[in-house]
This record gives structure tokens, sequence and C-alpha cells, in this order.
């Protein structure tokens, strides 16, 4: 089977500190740019609250919003499923922009559309993702869902998850365990 | 309840609820939206040059809001008839040429023919484009193409009005002319913004 | 670190339109790091001269592969384009930050030319030091060397002193950094008021990670419901101020349930039976008036963490400063832990050990004169550091003896030390200043001569062993030439040494002959540890021997305090009621951002494109009655007219309603720190009102109600 690279995050042992944020602008940008960002979520009244965070990143949809919207077709899903920018074709026209229902895009430094790649120049050395690597509390793991040893696949199918805005239809592959069973 | 949301994110990068099209594209989708109204209204052949200068000026905005401005090419040399953009980009670009072919043959009827259709692609795209947007449902996928059509139109109209010259001094038609144009703009602001942040 | 193999390399086809990959530094250099104290293995990409990334180094004990947002964004402090590159003297008035550049010799001159008079009029006493991270060590030298008693770092009377105290006076022992909590290994994690998680204490929030996984049980008291708070299986929003209420109970019940681990208690402690008396009235229904927690859920918290025993960890907490009585708040703590028999268990606490390296050989410091202006051991008995609080105090009164100077590195005490017109007043009776920093912050505009001293990646600094379950020895090594002509602290202060005669304290040639020559005593030499970071040097923590005896008077574990009745103090913890705020007023609490350490990394490019400004936290039902708006500029008031702000409001669910929150250390007025320049507000600003605790010294700042209202 071909493969899908994943992230699934758990919402149990994640404190939102932003070391991921940190690790990407390292890895990929410069300070001030990162291609992923926490949001935290309450819910209830004090003191019966549920806290929620979650690292987020573009979730490389299945089905993914931006891909059609792009007039060049610089977006594009790549051979591992994975959501990808043509740098060349991009215009930075920003459709893509605009089409994601997590605003995961955001124009880059060099002006074109940028967002989260699952680091894959890492990825392809056989190393993690850098915020992956990173994670203090290793919250974050990567790997092919599809094959049936990874870690991933594991954790997928031994914990409930959840993805950010089902409703959205897009499928997305970056999953958060659930902290209670 | 709604719940609280906070974010820790970098100043650029990925933000919850930044702007990604400003001021610049409501102007540029205004005039195109007045370009495109122009060219399906009845008085097109007369407003022709209007409709190519700000077809022109619509063009240029466009092309300074593009971050990357050496992949302009790219809009006519990929296939992507499900983007509205890809429509966009050819709209602009066989209108302005179909309107200066026109200025130099005014009595082909069959250019005028072509200039009322892709004045109508005009006004019709960017509500589309926009409606079509699942991620932003203040863009509703149904009231939007048609408030841009009647803006798009209200605008042409309200411009034929300040041009005509039976009207030209009369600010009891002029200045309704004129405030209906920039509610026109306005309110293409307005969507816009609605859609974002 | 357990490398994860599952990612094989992916075809390079598959990869096509990706035009960079990142640059292959060319080399690596490992490292500690010190965008906070403690002081993770770093291992630091370079390219040519810059420093292109930092990544936790795979085996050190208190990384492990890992690093924090902080220790992340480090390559933000070295390249911040605010940072001091020069040395420069005053050329205005003390406050109007106005200097001009100079060479290090004539600086370093001035500095020598005017500690001189200082030293034969009033005696070294006179020169304090205020420093703060691990090239503390230097000033401090330097200043021991003079002769003076003075050296203080915030970090004791204004943060862990407390709790130190109070683990000292039960344990013999204090809680040591890193902590010696076994949160790894524990079944029952307590948090009170301690933040983990956004306190990123890089080791210690890995094993908070693990428990959790493990299944841990997870209990937090806070009136600010937490990030841990979130992870929490019970969350008890104790009302601010009324923790040792909550302790008191707690003890209460698992006395009178029996709770306790008899064969311990009645082989390592002494005491029990005084405090079965103490704690009879502290039952769960007192409790719950005075801390607002319901008492069903404080009895069912003590049963799950007696159901845990030994391997619950009520954990000490870090920051304790707060009210004035903090070492009996920490005395509580160290007691309920006592009775699990939690203490030198595995899921508790653990002994510590540290490698021992022998000292540079060096004459010994003349013993002072007189003893340190704070009253340590003398007005508070049971201090065990000079307080900085106190040095400022005995400055600005001169009430002692005269303190004529001010040797500050790394430490600000506009942010630190309580009350900022103190901190004004004694800067004003002080001859000299002297400012020695990365950063140009508050204090730095009131320095006579202002010194650049180079970040931690570009310098040494002393061994490194800290106590913990292994014994090791670190070292911080340059990674980059410093930057302009900035200088580490042990260049800086041998130079001012020598200069003021003290050339039998600095005998090394160079800071690596001193390193080389500690290390060979032990064994070891400078290249290795250079290659290896971290060297173990073999012991391992040991679980309690049946006859341990611990280092109190008694031997054993006090629960009972005769050296504290003996001063005069409560022998076991008494509560007293703390004024509470009256309708209108809010008591300020504040705390930690993950992305930050204290003022120190406010500044930083990257850390604060993440969080540039702090927020005032209000409880909505709050909000409503003063009209106030989340996302609104509001100002504070405190009750003796000090004012912060403007600073955004949060109005959030996450506090409770009687009090108000903010991070410390944001608010900067300081020209010099462009980018926090006016972000947020600086919680020291409003810290007029304290409590010193009688037993140690520390400054409880929790006493500060404010007013809220629109900016």
């Amino acid at each position: 089977m071909a493969r899908r690279f994943a992230m699934a995050i758990d919402l149990k042992t994640c404190v939102g500190c932003a070391a991921c944020v940190v690790a990407c602008m390292n890895q990929n940008e410069s300070f001030g740019y990162s291609r992923c960002r926490v949001t935290e979520h309450v819910m209830g009244v004090y003191p019966d609250l549920r806290l929620e965070i979650f690292s987020e990143r573009c979730n490389h949809c299945e089905i993914a919003p931006c891909v059609p919207v792009c007039p060049t077709g610089a977006s594009h899903y790549s051979a591992h499923g994975l959501v990808e920018v043509d740098q060349r074709k991009c215009t930075g026209c920003r459709a893509c922009v605009a089409a994601c229902p997590y605003d995961a895009r955001f124009p880059g430094r060099d002006g074109t559309a940028s967002k989260c790649d699952f680091c894959e120049p890492l990825v392809h050395q056989g190393r993690e993702p850098a915020c992956v690597a990173q994670c203090p509390t290793r919250a974050m793991v990567f790997g092919d869902v599809n094959e049936a040893r990874s870690e991933i696949r594991r954790l997928l199918d031994a914990r409930k998850a959840r993805v950010r805005k089902p409703e959205a239809g897009t499928r997305p592959h970056v999953f958060y365990l659930e902290a209670r069973p | 309840m709604t719940p609280e949301t906070f974010q820790l994110a970098a100043e650029s990068g990925m933000r919850c609820c930044a702007t990604f099209w400003g001021l610049d594209i409501a102007f540029e989708l205004f005039l195109a939206g007045l370009a495109g109204g122009l060219m399906v209204l009845p008085r097109a052949a007369q407003t022709r040059r209007w409709s190519l200068a700000a077809l022109a000026l619509a063009g240029l905005t466009l092309f300074l809001h593009l971050g990357q401005k050496s992949a302009v090419l790219w809009f006519y040399a990929s296939w992507q008839p499900q983007a509205p953009m890809w429509w966009g980009a050819w709209l602009f670009a066989l209108s302005i040429a179909v309107l200066a072919w026109w200025e130099r043959r005014p009595n082909a009827g069959w250019l005028r023919v072509a200039a009322a259709m892709l004045g109508a692609g005009l006004i019709l795209y960017p509500g589309f484009m926009l409606g079509m947007l699942a991620a932003r449902p203040a863009w509703h996928p149904v009231w939007t193409p048609i408030s841009f059509v009647v803006l798009s139109l209200g605008s042409a109209a309200a411009l034929l009005v300040l041009l005509d010259p039976r009207f030209r001094g009369r600010l009891a038609w002029s200045a309704p002319a004129a405030a209906i144009l920039a509610i026109c703009f306005a309110t293409r602001a307005v969507i816009l913004f609605s859609g974002q942040g | 670190m357990r490398r994860r193999t599952f990612l094989q390399a992916v075809p390079a086809a598959a990869l096509a339109g990706r035009a960079t990959a990142p640059g292959a530094p060319d080399r690596t250099v490992d490292t500690l790091c010190e965008m906070c104290f403690w002081r993770c293995g770093v291992r630091a990409s370079v390219e040519g001269e810059r420093i292109t990334r930092l990544e936790g180094h795979p085996t050190h004990p208190l990384s492990q592969g890992r690093l924090c947002p902080r220790g992340l964004g480090g390559t933000g402090a070295i390249y911040d384009p605010d940072r001091l590159l020069f040395p420069q003297v005053r050329v205005a008035e003390r406050g109007m930050e106005r200097f001009k550049r100079v060479g290090w010799d004539e600086a370093l001159d001035e500095i020598a030319a005017r500690l001189r008079p200082i030293l034969e009029q009033h005696g070294p006493e006179s020169i304090c030091g205020l420093v703060h991270g691990q090239s503390d060590s230097h000033p401090i030298h330097f200043l021991k060397a003079l002769g003076s008693p003075n050296t203080a770092t915030p970090s004791y009377t204004e943060c862990r002193g407390p709790r130190d105290a109070g683990f000292i006076l039960t344990y013999g022992q204090e809680v040591w950094s890193p902590e010696i909590t076994d949160i790894r290994n524990t079944r029952c994690l307590t948090l009170i008021g301690y933040h983990l998680g956004e306190n990123m204490h890089n080791s210690q929030v890995q094993e908070f990670a693990e428990a959790l996984r493990r299944g841990a049980k997870l209990i937090v008291a806070d009136p600010r419901f937490s990030t841990a708070a979130g992870k929490a299986d019970y969350y008890l929003p104790v009302r601010a101020g009324t923790d040792l209420a909550l302790l008191l109970a707690w003890i209460h019940i698992v006395l009178a349930e029996d709770w306790i681990d008899h064969a311990f208690l009645a082989r390592y402690a002494t005491g029990l039976a005084e405090l079965r008396e103490a704690v009879r009235d502290t039952t769960p229904a007192w409790a719950e008036a005075e801390t607002g927690i319901p008492a069903a859920q404080i009895a069912e918290t003590a049963r799950v963490m007696a159901e845990a025993r030994p391997a619950v960890c009520v954990h000490p907490g870090r920051h304790a400063s707060w009210y004035g009585d903090d070492v009996q708040r920490t005395r509580a703590i160290a007691i309920l832990n006592a009775l699990f028999g939690s203490y030198g268990r595995e899921g508790g606490f653990f002994l510590p050990v540290s490698a021992k390296i022998p000292p540079y050989p060096l004459p010994p410091y003349p013993k002072p004169r007189k003893p340190s202006a704070d009253g340590k051991g003398t007005k508070y008995p049971f201090a065990e550091k000079t307080s900085a609080w106190g040095l400022v105090r005995a400055t600005a009164e001169q009430d002692v003896y005269p303190i004529k100077a001010w040797i500050v590195s790394a430490a600000d005490p506009f942010h630190s030390t309580p009350d900022p017109r103190l901190v004004q007043k004694a800067i004003d009776r002080l001859d000299l200043v002297v400012v020695v920093d990365v950063l140009q912050g508050e204090i730095a505009g009131y320095a006579d001569i202002l010194l650049p001293e180079c970040t931690y990646l570009e310098r040494y600094d002393d061994l490194h062993a800290p106590p913990g379950r292994e014994t090791y020895v670190a070292v911080r090594q340059p990674v980059v030439a410093p930057l302009g002509e900035s200088r580490p602290n042990y260049e800086i202060f041998r130079d001012l040494g020598l200069r003021m005669g003290l050339d039998a304290f600095y005998p090394w040639k160079t800071w690596e002959d001193y390193l080389d020559t500690r290390l060979q005593k032990a064994g070891y030499s400078l290249g290795q540890i250079k290659r290896e970071l971290h060297i173990p040097t073999g012991q391992r923590t040991q679980p309690l021997a049946p006859d341990h005896r611990f280092p109190t008077p008694s031997g054993k574990i006090e629960i009972y305090s005769a050296q504290l009745a003996e001063k005069g103090f409560d022998p076991i913890p008494r509560y007293t009621r703390h004024a509470r705020p009256e309708a209108g007023w809010f008591r300020l609490l504040n705390g930690r951002s993950p992305l930050h350490t204290f003022s120190r990394t406010i500044n930083n490019p990257a850390l604060s494109s993440i969080h540039r400004e702090n927020d005032l936290w209000l409880n909505p039902a709050a909000a409503r009655v003063l009209g106030l708006r989340h996302g609104q500029r509001v100002r504070l008031t405190n009750q003796d007219g000090a004012t912060a702000g403007p600073v955004r409001l949060r109005v959030t669910e996450r506090i409770h309603p009687e009090c108000v929150y903010m991070v410390h250390g944001f608010g900067h007025r300081a020209r010099g720190m462009r980018r926090a320049r006016g972000q947020g507000a600086a919680v020291a600003d409003l810290f007029t009102r304290f409590q010193i605790d009688p037993i140690m010294g520390a400054a409880g700042r929790n006493h500060n109600f404010v007013r809220v209202e629109e900016a």
C-alpha cells in the first residue's frame, strides 16, 4: 500500500507550550514566522471547566479545499497523499489561504503560499518533522498510517481520535488522541 | 455557550483570523465588476474605453497583489477549470484583448457579443469565487454572487449616469450616481472583510 | 533518546516541487542551555560562524533530545538586535539611559578607581552583588574575594527560598533544582499553585507527561485553572492564600482515617503526637469555609493520595514566595509527604546524588568583617542564603551599615524584588552602580558603567554537577565567538579582580585552564567533556536505608520542629487568615508563560514573536460587574496607588472571581529593549505591598489588591 504520512497529537500530554511553533521557526522559516500554532479552548463555567489545547498545522487533508481553488495547479497532492505547493507555479494569489478551513496557509516570506509540509526534507532523510522531534512532552507522533507496525497506526487503533472541523469534510491527517477514553 | 479561544502563534505565518485579501482586492473586484457591468449594459460600445481602463487598472492591481509576480504566466499555462480564479485570469486577459480589438474594429458585431459574454463572466466570477469557499461561511454561496452582480450592474449604471452629457452639471443626478458608485465599492469591501479576521 | 526508525528514506522523485532542503550544518557543538536555569543539554548547528538551530541534546539527562520553546528560541537571544555589544559609561543622570561607548580597559579602570575609595572608606561589605544565572558565580567569587558578605540572587527570597527552608527544617535537605520529585514513577501527583506545563522545566515536564501517560492521578489546587488543571483528575479551586488550610485539612483526614505509613513514621519521623494535637480542629468542613473547596472534595482527594502511597508526590512547587508564611505552608507539604511515607521512596521523592568535582585550589576567602546586611541568620534565623530584597532594603535605608556600590548581573531588581519605589530609593543612595548584562533593561538605565556580557552560547561557565538520580558533570562551552566586544563574566571579573589586587584568587591563565584543572583532579579532562558534554560519574540514587539519618538536629524527619519552637515560631504549621480583597478589588496573582523566563526573554525576537505582551485575566462575572470587555485595554491600581498598564484584558473562566492574573516579566520601559518596550504590564510595578516571612526573609507579594479600570 502507498505510504500515507500523518500526525497524531495526544491531547492528554500536550501542554500547549509552543515548542512546536519555535521548532518550526528554526527549521523552516525565521524569527516571527511559523507554520504551526497552538490554540486553547475553554468550555464551562469556573470551576467546572474543560481545557483543550491543539497544536495545529496543515492537516494534509485527503479532500483538501486548497487544491482545487489553485488557479495554476501549484497546490497539489504528492505521491504520499501530502498536500504540497509547487513554488515555481505559485503566483501568491492567496486563493488557497482563503479556501483553507483551518487557516493553515499563509503568504510566505517569498510571497508564495506557505504552510506545513510535515518537514518533507527531514522526512526524506528518514527523520521526524522538527516539531515532533522537539516536543518536550512527546505528545506528537509522526508516521505512515498505512504501515501496520508504525507507532501512529498502533495509537490510532488503540485510542479514540478526532480531527479538527470534521464537518468540513476534508478528512484531515493530523489526528488528536482523546485525553480520556 | 461558545468556548473561549486563545492562540499562541507567530506574528507571521499560521495564525487564526489573519487578513489575506485587503482593500486592494476590494478595489480590484470593484473595478472588474464595473467593467463587466459596462460591457453588458446597452451603451457598451460608447463606454468601451472606460471598460478597458477599469480592466487594465484592475489587472494591474491584481498583478501587484501577487506574491510571486514572476509566476503570473502560469495562470495561462495551466488547465484549472475548477478554479474560479483561473477563470478570472482568463476573463481579464480575453476581455482586454476583445475590448482592444473592438476599439480597432468598432463595427464588428461579434466583438460586441463577445464583450457582453465576457462582461457577464466578469460580474459573475468574483461572487462565485468567494461564495464557493466553504471555509468562509460569511461569504454565502447564493447571496454573495447575487449581491456581486447587483453591485456590478449598479456601479456600471451609476457611471453611465455620470458620463451622460444630458446629466452633466445636474447635481440631482450626478451626486446620487457618485454615491452609488462609492457604495458599490464600500459594500464590496465590507463583504470581502466580513469573510476574514 | 530512542530514535524512531520507522521512517525509511522516501524516494527523491516523490519530493518534486520542493525547491529547498535545509542546509546541512558545517558543525554541531554541544553545550548547556541558559534560557532558563534548568541547564539542559543543547546541540547547536553552526553554518559558518552563525548558529542556525538549537535542539535538545540526545543523551543529556535534563533534555533527552528535547528542548522547551525557550531553549529552542535561544538563537533569538544571541542574535537579538538590541544586544549590548560594547562597554559604556553614563553621560546623563541615572535613569536617563544615556551612555557613551568606551573601551574595556577604560571601563574596568573606572570601576576599579571608584571601588577603591569605597572599599577604603566603608569596607568590603559596602559593595553588594545582585546576580543571577550560572555566570553569577564569577561576580560572587569576585565579591567574596574582596571580603563582602553581600551577594544575593533573587531566586532565594523572591522565589524558591521558603520551599527550601521548609524542607530543610523537616528533612534537613532542600528540594534542589532540578527538583528531587520522582514524578516519573509517581502514582499520584499533587500540584498546589504549581503550574507545570506553563513552567517549562524540561525534564520535569517530560516526567509529568510520562506520569500522565502512565495514568497517574493528578490533583491540582490553584485559584487559576492552569494548563495542569486542564489535565487534572481533580481540580480544587482553592481561594488564593488559603493553601495551608487545605493542607491542614488533608493532614487532619489522613490522620483521622489512619491513612499514614506507620512503619515509615516510626522509623524515620518525630513529632507525630504533637501533629495530631495541632490538627485536631482543621477539619474539611473548616477548610471548606476558608478555601472554598467543598469538604467532600477535600476528603476525596485525600483518599486518592493515600491510596497511591507511598508513590505519591505532593509537589512542593518552585516559586513559593507568596504570602509571608510560605515556609510554614511548605512545612505542611513536607509533613503530608512524610505521613504518606513518600520521601526517599519510588514515586515520591528520591534521595539526590551529585558528582563531587574538587574545587580549584584557591586561598580561603577573607572572613567578612560584618554579617550580611539582610539579616540572614540573625533577624531571619533560618535563612540559608542572602536576601536580594534585604540588600535592596538595607541599601535604601542605610541603617545596617553603609552600602555604597552595587554590582548587578543578569538580575533586574525592578522586576524581581519589591518594591519598585524602594529599588529607586536604594539606587539614589549608591556611589556606584555597575550593570553587566546582555540587554539594556530597566536597571541598566541606572548604571554608571554598563558592561556587555556575552550570551550563554558564546561562553563557558563553571562545571555543572546537579543533584539528581544519577551523577554527572557537564559544562557549558562556547558555540561561536562572542559578538561585538561582549565578554564572558569570567573574563570581566577576573580583569576587574586583577585591577583590585586580587591576584591570589585568579591564579589560572584562562578559564579553560581553570576547568581543565578541576576536571583533571577528578580524572577527566576539558577535551573529554567538550566532546561528550556530560560525563556520568557513576553514582545512582539509593532507596532510603533502614538506618538513614536525616541531616536534621534529631536525625529524623521533624514533623514537630524543635528548631522553630526554640526561635519562637510555630513548631507545627498553624493557619492564619490573610486579608482578602473587598468588593471591587482583586488579588493580583502572577505566573509564567512557557515561552518566557521572567523579564529576560521578553525582547527575544523568536519568543516575543509568539508571546509579545501579557494580558490580565479576569473572571467574566467580575468583568460584567465592572462593565469591561474582553480585549480592551485596562489599567491597574493597587492599594498604595501604584499603577500598571495599559494591558489587554483577557476575560476568562479560568480565573477565580476574587483574583486577577498576569504573566510576570512584561511591561518593559527601557529604551534599549525595542521589541519589549511598552508591551503589556509589569506585575512588579504593583508590588508595593508584601510580607516578609519571619523565618527566612522571603518577600511574599500576593498581598497587592488591584482595581481594574478602562485605560
